[in-house]
């Protein structure tokens, strides 16, 4: 095939993708509205499968069978198992606006700079190779399509040099897609429509091959296999076995379950772009799908390539050669467009990821410190932030590329990419530590991250570069100074692993140890703790970084966003944010804590989290961090506290008992004291009737000689004492059975019968007082719950105490029932002496008579009061006593009154 | 038990089987050819094939119009 055909084809494609991906972004396309669908990000996703896939697993299907499938079954399995750590890591991107895995791991110990630059070096370092993978192979594709021989490219100009023009326009491709303009969010959609449709034509291309392989070349999997089969060579794909290559397979399928959560594209693709987060539900059975899909045609096409290819015949390069050797250029061409969107993507959304991280994670926050350039005053920095990142991808292209040169003989892709995967794991335990440990500190995070690195670096990068003439390859085969136990592919003399195994046990083993032991031994800071508490509890804490007391002039923050965001789009967040808070951003001046909070985080969507921190400390007045907010934060320590308060509840609450308790005992001491005085009045009143009666009854004994006229007085006044007693007696009883809290039945009756009952009882007592008595009953009847000789009683024992008390002759007692609200009141005057104010509450206590008890006592023991209160208050009423002294007394009886009047009469009548 | 736990045991299950099934020593189990198939690539794509629909149906039953934020696994 002729080359300007393959290369025009190749642009063609490229720049057709790009139109589609601008269409996108611009709102040209109708369909853009599936950009925001679960299956675009699905796709997107599969930007995991690169050229390494493509052309690299079935090279390597071709050597050692089904060895290729770890690598698709460890993020099939990462997927089941990282659900909630998917979906933990986008919760705190999202709420902190976190744009790359620097950034992520930089602002969770504590938004560290120098962290967030290690992650970025160690990524770039560790990438270089991926991407000089894809070169590789785009450079190798366009190698064979045109039949060229790369041996022979070694004395040709530069310029012929496919590779070097590969990454030329990867490069422009990739600055087209991912720099073209800043987006507070880094979302790019029109990215990640081109990649979905690359991923598809990834899928379709791979599978058409397959198909032609299987059912064109040979009739069908049952020949394929057979023959196969017939192969010694072919048939011992068909199996696994033997003990390390059990390691091998389970190392690396552990490797590629966190390369896959920690690869800065697919932090890219799976966080950063993800604009619905039920996408990711979608996705986790999805995307293993795509994998599946994409690998089921992988071992035929591998098994047909040894069959109908010669030994010689380059493994990474299958996919093309068995179509041309059966004569489908055009399949071939096809799948030479499918490798290449492979790599494209890859390139595209890596070389997009690593620009922001080498951005702004390294290059932004050495500029904005180097205050020699004055940039921390430079009005608009959108445009510099957009050229760093254009260079970024630039140098990373140029890297990729030199490093393709100088090992351009050495590896096959597999193990180019593994060595990649190896690098980038190094960064899983800090992240999976630091978002479930409490206890992960950063300098755990530095020394276990440098750690894994350097041995990374000792076991697979510097001996891969050894076989490539960098460093003598004595090193790679001897070990350092020629120590055998310094062998870097067998460290310690740890052989029989492949390289990529054996180095990724010694790094993880240097890599956790170090972040485990350095965090044991250290302690946090206190931002430190504060942020391992937002990412630990993101679920708890939805924005909850109120810790720092920052307060700034509005002006200042916003022209600071202006600068990095453009002063449309800063205007517009600002407001739109004021909006949700009702705050007007023209009349306001200054920013509060929570308004720093979020230009601070505007920032960092662009700047990332370390920077932004620092670009917002120059505006702001900080004050120093409050104590108590940092111990509310910290979630140990706010266990304490609610520990704390907890305590402090208790002890109020015991407080609060012995209080009640010493209240009881006051209480009790004086009821001791009341019953005391109440024994002692009892034995008074006891006593009185009782030595009268003795008296005279020795008297009547003693004296025969007493007159009969004298005795019949003696007598009357024995009788008249034992009366007396009687009564006392049956009150005492009476204020026993009230005060036992017995209640008694309850029934509704007419309030106005029993007045009219009771006064009919006492008219005997009032006729011999010489007192009037006047009645006073509305027609309807006014009912009350109640029992009705109790109510008879407290009447009684009012109407006897007024007939006492009035003045013979003239004396005048009113009774009133009356309806009060929804109550009922009995009042009951008369025209007698009164009661002073003084006295009114202590006539209704036992044993109390107001006045002179030696000269007045009409026959009471001055419980009637006190039992007529005890009734009135079973009946949940009130009883009190109004009226000026001199003018006589009133008292008043209030009950409620009973809910329905129509059940008051007939048990009331039936009483009777 | 609510539903964002109960899927989250699930897949934890599914993960442990799918661990188990696709790591040595059960894979050493499967050699040679069945129908002239290799028995290795049939049981991998096919166990594989069977967890993905495992995956997809405590996925997707456990979606629905109540599922919102509370849905969340913690």
């Amino acid at each position: 095939m002729s080359a300007p055909v393959v290369v025009a084809a190749a642009l063609v494609y490229l720049l057709l993708l790009f139109a589609v991906a601008y269409a996108v972004e611009h709102g040209r396309l109708r369909a853009a509205r599936i950009t925001r669908s679960s299956l675009v990000y699905t796709l997107s996703l599969a930007v995991y499968c690169s050229s390494w896939t493509f052309n690299g697993g079935i090279g390597r299907a071709s050597e050692a069978g089904i060895d290729f499938l770890p690598i698709y079954l460890g993020p099939t399995l990462a997927l089941t198992l990282g659900f909630a750590l998917i979906h933990k890591m986008l919760r705190v991107s999202r709420a902190n606006r976190i744009t790359s895995i620097a950034d992520f791991i930089g602002a969770r110990f504590g938004k560290s700079t120098g962290l967030a630059a290690l992650v970025t070096v160690i990524a770039v370092v560790g990438l270089v190779p991926y991407i000089a993978l894809q070169l590789k192979s785009v450079s190798t594709g366009l190698d064979v399509l045109i039949a060229r021989d790369p041996s022979a490219e070694a004395g040709a100009p530069v310029l012929a040099d496919g590779a070097l023009w590969t990454a030329i326009v990867l490069a422009v491709f990739a600055m087209l897609f991912g720099s073209r303009s800043l987006h507070p969010d880094e979302h790019h959609p029109g990215m990640m429509v081109a990649v979905a449709l690359e991923s598809i034509l990834k899928l379709v291309a791979l599978t058409a091959v397959g198909v032609f392989v299987v059912f064109g070349v040979f009739h069908g999997f049952g020949d394929l296999f057979a023959r196969g089969a017939a192969e010694p060579g072919v048939r011992a794909l068909y199996g696994h076995g033997g003990l390390m290559r059990g390691i091998d397979w389970t190392a690396t399928t552990l490797l590629a379950m966190l390369a896959f959560l920690c690869l800065p594209r697919q932090f890219q693709v799976t966080i950063v772009e993800n604009v619905d987060r039920r996408h990711v539900d979608r996705a986790l059975w999805l995307f293993p799908l795509y994998l599946l899909a994409i690998n089921l045609f992988v071992l035929p096409i591998a098994i047909g390539g040894r069959l109908i290819l010669p030994e010689a015949a380059d493994p990474d390069s299958l996919v093309l050669t068995v179509p041309l050797t059966a004569g489908q250029p055009v399949l071939a061409l096809i799948a030479f467009l499918g490798g290449l969107s492979a790599s494209a993507s890859m390139i595209v959304v890596e070389a997009t990821a690593l620009s922001i991280m080498v951005c702004n994670d390294v290059v932004m926050p050495a500029l904005l410190r180097w205050r020699a350039l004055g940039l921390a005053q430079r009005a608009d920095l959108t445009r510099m932030l957009l050229w760093v990142r254009r260079a970024a991808v630039a140098g990373l292209l140029a890297l990729g590329y030199i490093y393709m040169r100088s090992d351009s003989t050495g590896y096959t892709l597999v193990s180019i990419g593994l060595m990649s995967f190896v690098a980038i794991a190094q960064f899983a335990p800090a992240i999976v530590g630091g978002l479930f440990w409490r206890g992960a500190t950063k300098a755990g995070a530095v020394a276990g991250i440098s750690a894994g690195f350097v041995v990374w670096l000792y076991t697979l990068f510097l001996p891969s570069l050894a076989i490539s003439d960098f460093i003598p390859p004595a090193f790679a085969t001897d070990g350092l100074f020629g120590i055998a136990l310094l062998k870097p592919y067998a460290l310690f003399g740890l052989a029989g692993l492949s390289p990529a195994t054996h180095s990724f046990f010694w790094s993880m083993l240097a890599n956790v140890g170090a972040f485990f032991s350095v965090s044991l031994v250290t302690r946090p800071s206190a931002l430190e703790r504060a942020q391992a508490t937002l990412f630990i509890d993101a679920f708890r804490f939805d924005d909850a970084a109120q810790i720092w007391r920052r307060t700034a002039y509005l002006p200042d923050l916003m022209s600071l966003a202006a600068r990095f965001l453009g002063r449309e789009r800063a205007d517009a967040a600002f407001a739109g944010w004021a909006r949700n808070r009702g705050v007007d951003p023209a009349t306001t001046l200054h920013a509060d804590a929570e308004m720093v909070l979020f230009g601070e985080r505007l920032l960092a969507g662009v700047v990332g989290a370390a920077s932004a921190r620092v670009l917002v400390g120059a505006v702001v007045k900080e004050e120093p961090v409050g104590v108590d907010e940092v111990m509310r934060i910290l979630d140990e320590t706010s266990r304490l506290i609610e520990a704390n308060r907890r305590l402090e509840d208790k002890s109020r609450a015991l407080e609060a008992a012995t209080a009640e308790l010493s209240q009881a005992n006051e209480r009790l001491t004086v009821l001791d004291r009341l019953k005391d005085d109440f024994v002692a009045t009892v034995n008074h009143e006891l006593r009185t009737p009782l030595t009268s009666i003795r008296t005279f009854s020795e008297i009547l004994r003693d004296h025969p000689e007493l007159s009969t006229e004298q005795r019949a007085d003696f007598l009357r006044v024995v009788v008249g004492e034992t009366e007396r007693l009687t009564r006392l007696i049956n009150q005492l009883l009476d204020l026993s059975r009230i005060e036992g809290a017995q209640k008694p039945v309850m029934t509704a009756i007419d309030l106005g019968a029993i007045v009219t009952d009771s006064a009919a009882a006492m008219r005997q007592v009032f006729a011999t007082n010489r007192v009037v008595l006047e009645i006073s009953v509305p027609a309807e009847p006014l009912p009350v719950m109640g029992d009705r000789d109790g109510l008879i009683q407290v009447v009684v024992n009012l109407l006897g105490n007024a007939a006492k008390f009035s003045p013979a002759d003239r004396g005048r007692v009113r009774l009133a029932v009356y309806a009060s609200g929804g109550e009922v009141e009995l009042a009951v005057t008369d025209n007698g002496p009164g009661i002073k104010p003084a006295d009114r509450d202590i006539v209704f206590e036992r044993f109390r008579q107001v006045g002179d008890t030696l000269t007045d006592r009409p026959g009471g023991a001055g419980l009637g009061l006190a039992i007529s209160r005890g009734i009135v208050v079973q009946h949940g009423g009130t009883i009190w006593v109004e009226g000026a002294p001199g003018e006589g007394a009133m008292f008043k009886v209030r009950l409620p009154r009973a809910l329905s009047a129509g059940d008051s009469d007939a048990p009331a009548a039936a009483a009777e | 038990m609510p539903n964002s736990a109960r899927r989250r045991d699930r897949l934890v299950g599914l993960f442990a089987a799918g661990a188990l099934a696709f790591n040595p020593p059960l894979l050493n189990l499967f050699h040679g050819t069945v129908f002239g198939w290799p028995t290795l690539y049939v049981y991998i794509f096919g166990v594989w094939g069977l967890f993905i629909a495992a995956l997809a149906l405590v996925l997707e039953r456990g979606r629905g119009p109540s599922r919102d934020e509370g849905g969340d696994p913690q």
